[in-house]
């Protein structure tokens, strides 16, 4: 027993011990500070005040209808694109399939802030509309929030949709229509109900990203209360005070989502069809006008997907006079101040994510193969709470840090570690997948071969396994990096002075208004995210969207 | 793959390497970016050495951090908030007289040398002039205490904004109780200063009490709808200062950054990119240069500073009543 311990058991306590330690304390710290008086008592303050005072209600309302809005339009969009790539042979379609690419890639604050720059203050569309004599349409609010939540997240649904069209035997369709059914009859009975429950799956995924975004709402939810912009704004007033409202509204965040992943489990697992064996059709070649109206559909989705890239890259070439931008009028300013000031930012940035991505993928090697291939109750218990920082949004998991860990034993605020952990942690569950990704196909019998001629189990592990994960692992740390790189949300919560990344100063410009400087860092944030995809695809030969 | 790592951590630690090599200080501030950046020019011409780290929030969040983290500072200087407001905390700060102060007006000095005003802020009222939907202009501050502006004016929210607080207090002044209590109705309070502005200048709100060196920036910009009004009854005033925060834990190179930020070239050049007037005495020659107009032709409400710092909490708990 004691040799099966170690060193196995011993790993797989110790990764779970991280996790009950940088995850689950934290958030407990967070959800009994809800329950806590000014003088530390028991007391449901922070609940009353959520129920009758200031707009949380109607954040949290709000927050519910966005998320359901949005699910729905990005439904609407990612699954008919799904449905057309998989089946149909459209013009363009070597740019489709590189669109979650560019989504992925692309951080939200900036996608927001090029959205802005078409139709905000001195956009581009505003100012032609408004030249004219036209109203032009206000961007600020549900408009904006639906339309640029739905261009971020319908990639979710369209990878989804694709996957399970995949995973989709075809002859069941054949056999429906040898049976006299009509092609769209049997899409609609047989097709439809196959695919339908990982849709919604993925429709939950967006659900709780859109309730837990920050970017996006604090740029574009102007006077319209949000659930994720309050608790910031809790949290920044609260600072040095006492923590109860933020802690009230992210306990509430983390019940709402908890609610809905266990809907998930009632109603969409339950619903899950076994397929045999997928045997997609073949794609089918579509002309006339039908393939017009699709192939023109595709290209404005991909457009609108594009666009952000595009925006940026000129708005940080525009002149800007301050806030205002003169579109078509060039200049190097703003780059130039970048080049000038940006020094400090741009290392932090480096250096945060490296580091993180160095402990994650560490964290994410041991642990994949621990779960996969030393299964236990503990590694059991491990994969659970492995799926914890999917449901909670960066800010929750930053004030749960900052709470956690600002005084008592482990003083971590205002240290650059915290911002590593904050990072390392929020990136964990995607650093575990795909690590994982080369392991499954790694038979037991290499592992059980070396350690009978007498190599010692550990020495297998590195010697003979770590190899074989070497691709799944160097594809783990280019994602986690480039993600960490454009991350906000829990870096804006848990940065102190001199701590500044890329995003948070993207952030503070576009709140100055001064989107000129915000497109040079923008551009700077892309190119630093682009180089090492690049590199990697290009010479490394890595398959990093496979997934 | 061992080599990448290798060479990813190499890089990273010479990159906080050079990171490390200055003096630091810390400056917590609410001033917009650009002003910050035109600080931090002046900072790097005339003390190439400071390097100086910025946190940015509401000028009432950062007193608010200062003063709860008293026992342990983490700020050097801040900068600005209005005087009402940074009497308010001043047990928080230092008592430090700059090497610039012969050249700050008596009336623009913190008692005891606690703070040291660096610009005065004028409040005026920022209108768009394509969404007005057909109401006139306002001209005077009574215009905009009327039902039909109801919900379209926004104002930041006194609770967090010095400058909203000034405003509030004026209208106090000018209109008694029954006046807060009118403008409570009447605004759209937005969490943060710069979304009144912004709010404006981006077609959301037709008006916005807001400051002058902020509307200036759209006008100076370029931004052929918007302009500024100077209502008649007369404006008021809210100087602002700098102050150093006690027992800071770099307090020479926080002295260091304070005189600079008051020395004549970096107001020149904070006024040159955002407008804000000068609190120096021998700056008059830059402002007029600007297209603002120059302080004696502006109808002001004259406002005792003292008073409005203790009427503070009553004003708030009147305003916060009339909001709900």
């Amino acid at each position: 027993m004691a040799g099966r311990f170690f060193p196995w058991g011993l790993l797989s306590v110790l990764c779970l011990t991280f996790m009950l330690v940088f995850l689950v304390y934290p958030l407990g710290t967070v959800m009994l500070s809800s329950l806590r008086g000014p003088e530390g008592d028991l007391s449901l303050q922070g609940f009353v005040i959520f129920l009758t005072e200031g707009r949380y209600l109607e954040a949290l309302l709000n927050s519910v209808l966005l998320g359901a809005v949005v699910t729905i339009t990005a439904t609407l969009v990612g699954a008919p694109l799904a449905f057309l790539t998989a089946r149909y042979e459209i013009p363009l379609k070597s740019i489709v399939v590189l669109l979650p690419l560019t989504v992925l890639i692309v951080p939200e604050v900036i996608a927001a802030q090029a959205w802005l720059m078409v139709f905000g203050n001195n956009g581009v569309v505003t100012r032609f509309l408004l030249d004219l004599g036209l109203p032009a349409p206000r961007f600020y609010g549900w408009f904006g929030l639906i339309l640029v939540m739905t261009l971020i997240y319908y990639v979710h649904i369209y990878l989804a949709t694709l996957a399970a069209l995949r995973g989709f035997d075809h002859q069941l369709e054949e056999a429906g229509q040898s049976l006299g059914t009509s092609p769209f009859m049997t899409r609609l009975k047989v097709l439809f109900p196959a695919i339908a429950p990982p849709i919604l799956s993925g429709g939950l995924v967006v659900f709780t990203l859109v309730v837990g975004n920050f970017a996006v709402s604090i740029t574009l939810g102007h006077g319209l209360p949000l659930l994720s912009v309050m608790t910031y704004r809790s949290f920044i007033s609260e600072m040095g005070g006492n923590p109860v409202m933020q802690s009230t509204l992210a306990t509430v965040s983390i019940s709402l989502v908890a609610l809905v992943l266990f809907l998930q489990k009632r109603v969409v697992e339950r619903r899950n069809y076994q397929m045999t064996q997928g045997r997609p059709g073949n794609t089918r070649l579509i002309r006339g006008a039908s393939a017009a109206v699709l192939a023109t559909g595709v290209a404005f989705v991909t457009a609108m997907s594009l666009l952000p890239l595009l925006l940026v890259l000129i708005g940080s070439i525009t002149k800007s006079r301050g806030p205002v931008m003169h579109w078509g009028e060039y200049s190097m300013r703003s780059l130039n101040r970048v080049w000038d000031f940006g020094g400090d930012v741009i290392i932090n940035s480096l250096t945060f994510a490296t580091q993180a991505t160095f402990f994650g993928v560490l964290f994410g090697a041991l642990a994949s193969f621990l779960l996969i291939k030393k299964r236990s109750r503990v590694t059991g218990l491990l994969d659970y709470l492995l799926l914890l920082p999917l449901t909670i949004s960066g800010t929750i998991l930053g004030i749960a840090l900052v709470q956690g860990f600002n005084t008592g034993l482990v003083v971590l605020t205002g240290t650059p570690a915290i911002m590593i952990l904050a990072y390392m942690v929020r990136r964990l569950p995607f650093s575990v997948k795909n690590a994982s990704n080369n392991l499954y196909g790694i038979p037991d019998s290499l592992e059980e071969a070396s350690i009978s001629l007498g190599v010692p189990p550990v020495k297998t592990a590195l010697r003979v396994i770590l190899p074989l994960m070497a691709p799944g692992l160097a594809a783990a740390a280019i994602l986690m990096w480039v993600t960490t790189i454009a991350e906000l949300s829990a870096s804006v919560v848990v940065y102190s002075a001199g701590q500044e990344t890329l995003p948070i100063q993207i952030f503070r410009l576009i709140d100055s208004d001064l989107m000129g400087q915000a497109s040079a860092y923008g551009l700077t944030v892309i190119s630093i995210i682009l180089l090492p995809i690049f590199l990697a695809v290009r010479f490394l030969n890595l398959r990093l969207f496979t997934s | 793959m061992k080599r990448i790592l290798k060479f990813a951590l190499a890089g990273a630690i010479t990159l906080s390497a050079i990171a490390a090599h200055a003096e630091e200080v810390t400056l917590y501030t609410s001033n917009s970016e650009d002003s910050v950046q035109a600080a931090l020019d002046a900072v790097k011409a005339q003390a190439p050495d400071l390097n100086v780290s910025i946190v940015k929030a509401g000028s009432g969040t950062l007193l608010k951090r200062i003063q709860a983290e008293s026992a342990n500072p983490a700020a050097d200087v801040f900068w600005s908030s209005g005087f009402a407001t940074l009497a308010s905390f001043k047990k928080n700060f230092a008592n430090y007289r700059s090497i610039q102060i012969d050249a700050i007006p008596m009336e623009m000095r913190g008692p005891d040398d606690l703070w040291t005003g660096t610009n005065v802020h004028v409040m005026v009222l920022m209108v768009n002039d394509r969404q007005l939907d057909g109401r006139e202009k306002p001209r005077t501050w009574s215009d905009i205490l009327d039902d039909k502006w109801k919900g379209v004016v926004s104002m930041s929210d006194p609770n967090s904004s010095s400058s909203a607080y000034a405003q509030l207090y004026g209208i106090w002044k000018m209109f008694g109780a029954q006046g807060v209590e009118k403008l409570a109705k009447i605004v759209a309070t937005q969490g943060s200063t710069s979304s009144v502005y912004k709010g404006v200048a981006q077609g959301e709100y037709p008006v916005g009490i807001t400051m002058e060196y902020a509307a200036h920036r759209y006008v100076a910009g370029g931004q052929r709808e918007i302009s500024l009004i100077y209502p008649s009854e007369g404006t008021f005033l809210s100087p602002e200062g700098l102050i150093l925060v006690k027992s800071a834990p770099h307090s020479e190179a926080a002295k260091r950054l304070y005189d600079i930020l008051l020395s004549k070239a970096a107001q020149s050049k904070i006024f040159a990119v955002s407008f804000r007037r000068p609190s120096r005495k021998d700056v008059d020659d830059v402002v007029s240069a600007s297209g603002l107009p120059p302080f004696g032709d502006v109808n002001v409400f004259e406002v005792d500073q003292v008073e409005a710092s203790g009427k503070r909490a009553k004003l708030l708990s009147l305003w916060n009543e009339a909001k709900k």
